[in-house]
């Protein structure tokens, strides 16, 4: 295999290795009685004022290394669904950002203009991953019977 | 060769200078606003009325890792969903990465303007 197009597939497989190391975590604390989880789909968000006859039902926390507020919101409504839920609200989001040492292997030439030759060492750098927050409450909106 | 590879370097470097935006769609977008996006950072008086549209995120990095790069992210997103200011501004500065996120708002000034139009 040409030895540019091994660096690049290389290169490729770190960054597809990065992105699926991306996990979300989810935690929730009920603070009114349970209730049955609620639909997703109908779950709506908000990052302003809940509604004033909206009962809150828990708290909700997500946050993820290296991922977006599309992925992370996804997670706080399903969140908020599973505390019976139907009103998502977002009280916070916030980021901050940490050095890792990450190991990666680099590839030079070794050969003479006779012989080329490409040979490979393993490196460490330091990379900046940024870890965001979103912390907010879920609430019904529905009128308690 | 060393002068090309510093060459090549270089434009790698400022190719990898981007600011990219994220979006979550929590009411009505709109047509494109072309005027000045209003910015209220996160604490300030907010605008009178106003329909929250967007949760709206900014991450610049490399050379737009600074305010300026993240809160233009901000303006551009906004003002694709129609909307006329972004607030409950918070930016959050790292060493190579700056992350800023607020909420796109439509004011009621747009429509009072879009009226005049009409």
């Amino acid at each position: 295999m040409n030895t540019r197009v091994g660096r690049a597939l290389f290169g490729v497989a770190v960054a597809i290795g990065l992105e699926a190391c991306a996990t979300i975590r989810s935690s929730s604390v009920p603070l009114a009685g349970p209730l049955p989880a609620a639909d997703v789909a109908a779950v709506r968000v908000t990052a302003l004022d809940a509604p004033p006859q909206a009962r809150e039902l828990g708290m909700v926390q997500v946050h993820g290394a290296s991922t977006t507020i599309e992925a992370l919101i996804g997670r706080f409504v399903q969140g908020v669904a599973r505390l019976g839920g139907d009103l998502a609200k977002i009280d916070s989001i916030d980021t901050r950002f940490e050095a890792h040492e990450q190991e990666q292997t680099v590839g030079y030439d070794c050969g003479t203009e006779q012989a080329p030759q490409t040979c490979s060492r393993t490196e460490s750098v330091t990379i900046e991953v940024p870890t965001t927050r979103v912390l907010g409450r879920a609430f019904s909106s529905r009128r308690t019977p | 060769m060393t002068r090309l590879f510093a060459l090549a370097l270089g434009v790698t470097l400022t190719a990898c200078a981007t600011t990219e935006t994220h979006r979550v769609m929590v009411g009505p977008g709109a047509p494109r606003f072309s005027g000045p996006v209003a910015v209220v950072l996160d604490g300030a008086p907010l605008p009178g009325e106003f329909e929250e549209v967007a949760i709206v995120q900014a991450i610049g990095k490399n050379g737009h890792d600074d305010l300026e790069h993240v809160v233009e992210g901000l303006r551009r997103e906004a003002a694709a969903l129609g909307c006329d200011a972004v607030i409950r501004v918070k930016v959050d500065q790292g060493s190579s990465l700056a992350s800023a996120t607020g909420v796109a708002v439509r004011t009621r000034l747009i429509g009072r303007e879009e009226q005049v139009r009409r």
